[in-house]
């Protein structure tokens, strides 16, 4: 098919579903409908609530910086709309082709039992989940194009039930012609959640948006279950037996290392140790002069994260400074980038996110073996 | 040349030396990490240092640091002053003539071409360590031999100075381009070689820096006296027995590789070679380049010095790129002396 009957098709979509969607809620119930919260534990970037025959999904913190709330109807039922106002889109289950931009969502329909349900995403090679390669490798699911952007006129001439976009909050006008198309445009702000636990919770989110609600608490349950025994492991080691831990890379004389209170190190507190830069609070990454760097991390007993150095001696010969520290002469040196899937994905970023736990596990294996003498780490790796 | 300049001339040497031996102990002794003078002292003369993490930062990052500094200084101010006299453009220098976008776009095609078009050149620790110094002199160079090529053809400067402004901004689209299909990972690289860094050199890279600075300069102890012609003009320079076709390719090889090995190293440090050049004629009132080379040297380094010491932010636990300072310095600088003075009376 050309370009241009790709576009007139588009453009009939366009036109059709348009104006479907704008005659859709014209038929609001007048009373205002009884609705209950949802409780989530963790979570705090976005709300579920219960209605009859629907949910409400309102989206705190899509992106970073501050917005209004974007809310989402989800109609479980046909022709229990309510009359609660506008929503940013509305999606009537049930909800057969998704398209998704975030690797880190794609295991959330693994562990939901719908992968099937995936028919588009952007650069597909990122994509790790053994089960969504072999849909990908049977062609089952399109490529949306290699930028850092997925193509507007591909998302519309697939015409899902559900696209669920992630953003850094770039503008997103482009896509208003989805939305115009009549597809349901969410976004899922997952990433900006810091907190282990919470960010695994957004599996309730995507949950509730395809009719697996039930299902992604059960889920959900199984790995805070399992994260919270990991924890209580190591909560008695008191804070002169914790080994003291560095984190991060250099780029010319400049450290980046997760803030204290970034996602990634976060689980270093739950983990047992001592993280160095513990007292540099913030959300994001940290970006330190080497010398201060030194001087605090000198003699710190492990080193994790050190990007996709393949051994030692590539680190050294990459900048032989790191040789300086304790933790490089014992060959206590970890990173998390080895796992890749098949076309080169990095698994932390996309199975890490909804599993916490193993993430936990692997860190309490390298710093507390004793604790866990049988378990060989999943995503972490010594360099030697 | 007045008598007031010869003067000057003639005491600014030592003056010169000792002013940058201030600036470097003054830069060894400021950091993140406050290190007690007679520590430093002790240490540069020989004499150890009491706290392991202090000696590490001494020697390993602030005098490989500083040292950069100097060569970097030297580089950019000399290749500088060589293109505003040849190509008589007091607006002149390594980053308007696109030599920097040059390089630039060597190190994008090497960092970012992998994800563009799905290239492997080769393991990641050779990439980081030699692979960006050689992508950036090739790209410098390559961009200043089609300058000269250009130059060759146009006489005016002005139509010269547009067509390196070009270059800059095709170069410069490239490397967007490069960059949107960049993976994140490489495009961090990128963005962080392009605001210029002094403290990712190491050792074995500082010797080879040294040695290409001083290959970079034997043209200019060469030439220094038909420079002084260049002045008056191509044609009387050729009457006073200057070899232009000799000369135009010593000031192509010595800038090239004067400006590009000190990108290559430390990455496009702005307006050291367009302002350092005009600081050295105000400050020693003469178009004599056996005075101006010297001087420019010893200005430039000194300022990159000083820029350097600034941009640590002693006491706190971040440092500003060096790009950031030197602009904020260097452009104020460049604009005051368009106003000050008319530039062609330079030329």
């Amino acid at each position: 098919m050309s370009k241009i009957a790709q576009l007139f098709i588009a453009s009939i979509y366009f036109l059709i579903l348009g104006t479907g969607l704008s005659c859709s809620p014209s038929t609001p119930r007048e009373e205002a409908q009884e609705v209950q919260p949802l409780s989530l534990s963790y979570a705090q970037g976005f709300k579920i609530s219960q209605g009859e025959g629907f949910k409400i999904l309102e989206v705190l913190q899509a992106y970073p910086g501050e917005h209004e709330p974007f809310r989402y109807l989800v109609v479980e039922e046909e022709g229990k709309e309510p009359g609660l106002g506008n929503f940013d889109a509305v999606i009537t289950l049930p909800v057969e082709e998704i398209v998704l931009t975030s690797t880190t969502q794609v295991p959330h329909l693994d562990f939901l039992g719908i992968p099937d349900k995936m028919i588009g995403f952007p650069n597909t090679d990122l994509i790790s989940s053994s089960v969504m390669r072999t849909r990908i490798d049977a062609g089952k699911v399109k490529d949306l194009g290699r930028g850092p952007v997925a193509n507007v006129e591909m998302i519309v001439d697939l015409n899902p039930d559900l696209v669920i976009f992630s953003t850094l909050g770039e503008n997103i006008e482009p896509y208003g012609i989805v939305r115009k198309a009549g597809i349901p445009f969410i976004l899922n702000g997952e990433y900006t959640e810091q907190d282990p636990l919470g960010r695994a919770e957004w599996i309730k989110f995507t949950g509730a948006l395809t009719g697996k609600y039930p299902e992604a608490v059960a889920v959900f349950e199984k790995i805070e279950g399992e994260y919270l025994a990991l924890k209580e492991q190591v909560a008695a080691i008191s804070q002169q037996q914790q080994p003291t831990v560095i984190s991060g890379i250099m780029y010319k004389d400049i450290w980046y290392a997760p803030a204290a209170d970034n996602w990634g190190a976060l689980f270093l507190k739950d983990a047992g140790v001592d993280y160095v830069f513990k007292h540099h609070q913030g959300t994001g990454s940290l970006q330190l002069n080497y010398e201060y760097v030194l001087e605090k991390a000198l003699e710190a007993d492990v080193w994790i994260g050190a990007a996709d150095f393949r051994n030692l001696a590539e680190m050294q010969r990459a900048d032989h400074r790191y040789a300086n520290f304790k933790a490089f002469q014992l060959g206590e040196v970890y990173t998390y980038s080895h796992k890749r899937g098949a076309t080169g994905g990095f698994e932390y970023f996309e199975l890490g996110y909804m599993r916490p736990d193993i993430i936990l596990k692997d860190l309490i294996k390298i710093f507390h073996p004793e604790h866990l003498p049988d378990y060989e780490p999943y995503f972490y790796e010594k360099l030697n | 040349m007045g008598k007031g300049s010869t003067n000057r001339a003639r005491f600014y040497p030592m003056g010169g030396l000792l002013l940058l031996l201030i600036l470097f102990l003054i830069n060894v002794s400021l950091g993140s990490i406050a290190i007690p003078l007679e520590e430093i002292v002790s240490g540069l003369t020989g004499g150890g240092i009491s706290k392991r993490s202090w000696e590490i930062i001494l020697f390993d990052y602030r005098i490989p640091k500083a040292l950069t500094a100097i060569l970097a200084g030297v580089a950019l101010s000399l290749s500088g002053l060589q293109m505003q006299t040849f190509f008589r453009n007091p607006l002149a220098g390594p980053y308007v003539l696109g030599i920097s976008s040059g390089a630039g776009l060597g190190v994008a095609l090497l960092l970012l071409g992998g994800s563009a078009f799905g290239w492997n050149l080769g393991g990641g620790g050779f990439i980081g360590v030699w692979g960006t110094v050689l992508a950036a002199s090739t790209g410098a160079i390559l961009v200043l031999v089609l300058m000269s090529i250009t130059a060759w053809r146009v006489k005016d400067s002005m139509t010269l100075l547009i067509i390196g402004l070009m270059f800059g901004s095709a170069t410069g689209a490239i490397i967007s381009v490069l960059s949107y299909f960049g993976g994140a990972e490489e495009l961090k690289l990128f963005t962080v070689w392009s605001m210029g860094s002094l403290g990712g050199v190491s050792q074995a890279q500082l010797g080879v820096f040294l040695i290409t600075c001083l290959l970079g300069i034997v043209p200019v102890l060469i030439f220094v006296k038909s420079f002084n012609a260049m002045l008056l003009g191509e044609r009387y320079a050729e009457s006073m027995g200057v070899n232009l076709y000799q000369l135009r390719w010593a000031m192509i090889l010595s800038t090239g590789i004067l400006a590009g090995s000190a990108t290559a190293f430390c990455g496009p440090i702005a307006f050291i070679g367009i302002a350092v050049p005009h600081l050295a004629r105000m400050m020693f009132q003469t178009g004599d380049h056996r005075v101006l080379f010297p001087a420019s040297a010893l200005i430039g380094a000194s300022f990159l010095l000083l820029c350097d010491s600034i941009s640590q932010l002693p006491g706190t636990a971040e440092t500003l790129p060096i790009n950031a300072i030197t602009s904020l310095f260097g452009a104020p600088l460049v604009i005051w002396l368009i106003l000050k003075r008319n530039f062609s009376r330079d030329f």
